[in-house]
């Protein structure tokens, strides 16, 4: 066998040789001082390499002075997106407080003793739990839109029928 | 920890399980990090980048294959992103790397007649281009084995030697420079 290749040697150090290759190495080796020398710079490069890559006392004391849980989660948590079961639940709502208003402004008895505000409250909890169903989490976050809307069509109701009353 | 329950956890929508992956391997990944950007505000922004590019990635991730080298991957992708987009990386081209290694250098001295100190490892370790950084790094301060870096990279055993082999040759030019540079600083 004629001399070892520097790649193969390396190869060698790492145990990446195949079987038959590797035999054939080390029997070359015991026969051949050159290659055994190169071996032997090529371990003590390693080690020397190992060594000046691993992480000394001061920069262990940094790295465990950091937490990166506590930013990392904040970063993955659900962010709104306008996803259809958003806009879907938002316009429901929209509606839900159109109906309200509606109902207190035209004197029907069945919501007239409550302000158009409580009464879209009082729809919530149905569309609380099919938002639920549908986000499957990050349900405070991707709701306010929907609440917002709901609160704003409460509060224009409202306005509208103390005109009305105002009028009448 | 039973990574694999963790990680189907995580998958289940259990985010508070992902944190358990982050507090274990952390100083792993900062560590990574900080050496391949050599600076410990980078390391921290790139470490939790890389992170959360695991949160949102976990499904992509093989569960018959071991989490940490995935992690170190997206880790080690992090890291060249910022790099190249910092500019803070040697810009020799690949034709140019190969024609200043490819020349067998029989009489060049060794790593450890040029090395001072751990830290001037360090630095030539930072000077070196991206692809070479990268294996010194995954084979040196990861551990990985040939094969490991070779599944991972898509390349061969081969080819993956002949990385670390080129890599080597461009440790001891730079050390050479720092060297010179050094003298020179002095005079």
């Amino acid at each position: 066998m004629r001399h070892c290749e520097i790649e193969q040697l390396h190869q060698y150090l790492a145990g990446a040789l195949a079987e038959t290759e590797r035999a054939e190495v080390e029997a070359h080796l015991t026969g051949c001082h050159a290659c055994s020398m190169a071996l032997a710079e090529i371990a003590a490069e390693d080690a020397l390499l190992t060594d000046s890559l691993a992480l000394d006392a001061a920069e262990r004391v940094w790295i465990e002075s950091i937490d990166l849980v506590e930013p990392v989660m904040a970063l993955a948590s659900p962010r709104f997106r306008l996803t259809p079961p958003v806009v879907l639940t938002s316009l429901l709502m929209l509606a839900g407080g159109y109906l309200a208003g509606s109902i207190w402004s035209a004197g029907s008895g069945l919501l007239g003793d409550l302000p158009d505000i409580g009464a879209i409250i009082t729809l919530i909890p149905q569309f609380f739990r099919f938002f639920a169903w549908l986000s499957g989490g990050g349900l405070l976050l991707t709701l306010w839109p929907a609440l917002l809307i709901a609160a704003l069509s409460g509060l224009w109701h409202l306005t509208r029928t103390k005109e009305t009353n105002a009028h009448a | 920890m039973d990574e694999q329950a963790v990680i189907d956890r995580c998958l289940g929508g259990d985010r508070e399980a992902f944190g358990a992956l982050v507090q274990h391997y952390q100083s792993l990944v900062l560590g990574l990090c900080y050496r391949m950007t050599g600076s410990r505000e980078d390391a921290a922004d790139v470490a939790q980048q890389a992170f959360l590019q695991a949160y949102r990635n976990l499904h992509t991730h093989d569960p018959t294959q071991p989490f940490r080298p995935w992690l170190m991957k997206i880790a080690t992708n992090e890291c060249i992103t910022l790099l190249r987009r910092k500019g803070r990386h040697p810009t020799v081209s690949d034709d140019e790397m190969v024609a200043q290694v490819a020349t067998p250098e029989p009489d060049a001295p060794s790593l450890m007649a040029l090395a001072d100190d751990r830290e001037a490892v360090r630095r030539a370790v930072r000077a070196l281009p991206l692809p070479y950084r990268t294996v010194i790094l995954q084979f040196y301060f990861e551990g990985l084995s040939y094969q490991q870096m070779a599944d991972q990279s898509g390349l061969s055993i081969g080819t993956i030697s002949t990385h670390i082999y080129r890599a080597k040759q461009l440790l001891r030019r730079t050390l050479i420079q720092q060297e010179v540079t050094l003298a020179h600083a002095a005079l």
